[in-house]
């Protein structure tokens, strides 16, 4: 498995280097500062829309879902980061192989932090907006990808990360059935406020 | 340790913080503009909504990885105080578009909704600033 991992990993790393303008453009969007910030604005988007209220508090579930499954994804991480044996970093492990276009982040790769973060965003939304759930992945799909271009994840990292998010999501998903009352308390309190 | 000089620098927060303050900005735009939220809107004709909308998001996407002087190369944030300047600043956002927009509608006529489901949460602010419905909210004893 580990074998596999490396070879998809060096099969998509081997694409980077070759030209300037490809590398840039995968280092803008797999940074933390491009893509985590478009979906964030697209949340805010997602908040206020729907045709009717019906609509837009499944939306407004929805948004709080994918960012309380963010949070908790993030939490993951470093729960399993702080409980496995570090994984090194393709560009540690490889150091002359890899073709790294990016910084270099010195905590261990598996699982990888901007998959499940960004996954998450994406399977919280899932949960109440089936649609924007999978419009939601495309990002996701982008930053992880850019990730193993870049050379600071393998493959099995992004999986790794993405099975986070999926647990993430899973966990708030049944807090938040249990706790509805209070999720209906908090929207009718934000309409008070014509917040929400 | 080279790496980390910028996340100590002032200047890197500010420009992330007006990044996406900006982006912010330009979002609740178009937000008004589609969903005909006259009262947060700063433009009364909500084709100038969407122009200004767009183009101050392209614009500061453009400015930050094109002209702010980022290099990607460098690390930037950690987790934590990324979450935390960015909820900063998108909170700053959307107060301003709230203050800015009843500043700019103050004249917009207050109008009584009848319908009770139209008047819920964020529909009131199709017809009222912001300003507008919090002081409605207020002068009648927090019910609507």
């Amino acid at each position: 498995m580990i074998h596999a991992d490396q070879t998809v990993f060096f099969w998509i790393n081997g694409l980077a280097g070759h030209v300037a303008w490809i590398d840039s453009v995968i280092r803008i969007l797999s940074c933390d500062l491009f893509i985590p910030v478009i979906m964030i604005i697209a949340l805010i988007a997602v908040w206020y829309s729907g045709r009717n209220i019906a609509d837009r508090t499944r939306n407004q579930y929805g948004v709080i879902c994918s960012l309380a499954s963010m949070g908790i994804a993030n939490l993951l991480v470093y729960v399993f980061d702080a409980m496995l044996p570090d994984r090194l970093r393709p560009f540690e492990a490889f150091p002359d192989r890899v073709h790294l276009i990016f910084y270099q982040p010195n905590d261990p790769s598996f699982p990888s932090n901007a998959a499940a973060a960004s996954f998450a965003l994406a399977t919280g939304i899932w949960v109440y907006n089936r649609k924007l759930g999978y419009i939601f992945s495309i990002p996701a799909l982008i930053i992880s990808f850019g990730r193993i271009y870049m050379g600071v994840h393998y493959p099995l990292d992004i999986l790794g990360g993405f099975a986070l998010a999926i647990l993430a999501t899973g966990i708030v998903a049944a807090v938040m059935k249990l706790g509805k009352p209070a999720i209906e308390w908090l929207l009718k309190l934000m309409r008070k406020f014509y917040l929400a | 340790m080279k790496g980390y000089i910028e996340v100590s620098s002032w200047i890197f927060v500010a420009k992330y913080c007006a990044y996406v303050f900006i982006a912010v900005i330009g979002m609740m735009q178009i937000i008004a503009a589609k969903w005909e939220l006259k009262g947060i809107s700063f433009f009364r004709d909500k084709k100038w909504s969407y122009i200004f909308g767009t183009l101050a998001i392209i614009a500061v996407f453009v400015w930050y990885f094109g002209f702010s002087g980022l290099n990607l190369m460098n690390r930037t944030f950690d987790t934590p105080p990324q979450l935390l300047w960015l909820a900063i600043s998108v909170l700053l956002a959307l107060l301003i578009t709230f203050g800015l927009s009843s500043l700019i509608n103050r004249l917009l006529p207050p109008t009584e909704i009848s319908d009770k489901t139209q008047s819920d949460g964020i529909e009131m602010l199709k017809n009222k600033t912001y300003w507008q419905a919090c002081s409605r909210y207020f002068h009648r004893g927090g019910s609507r």
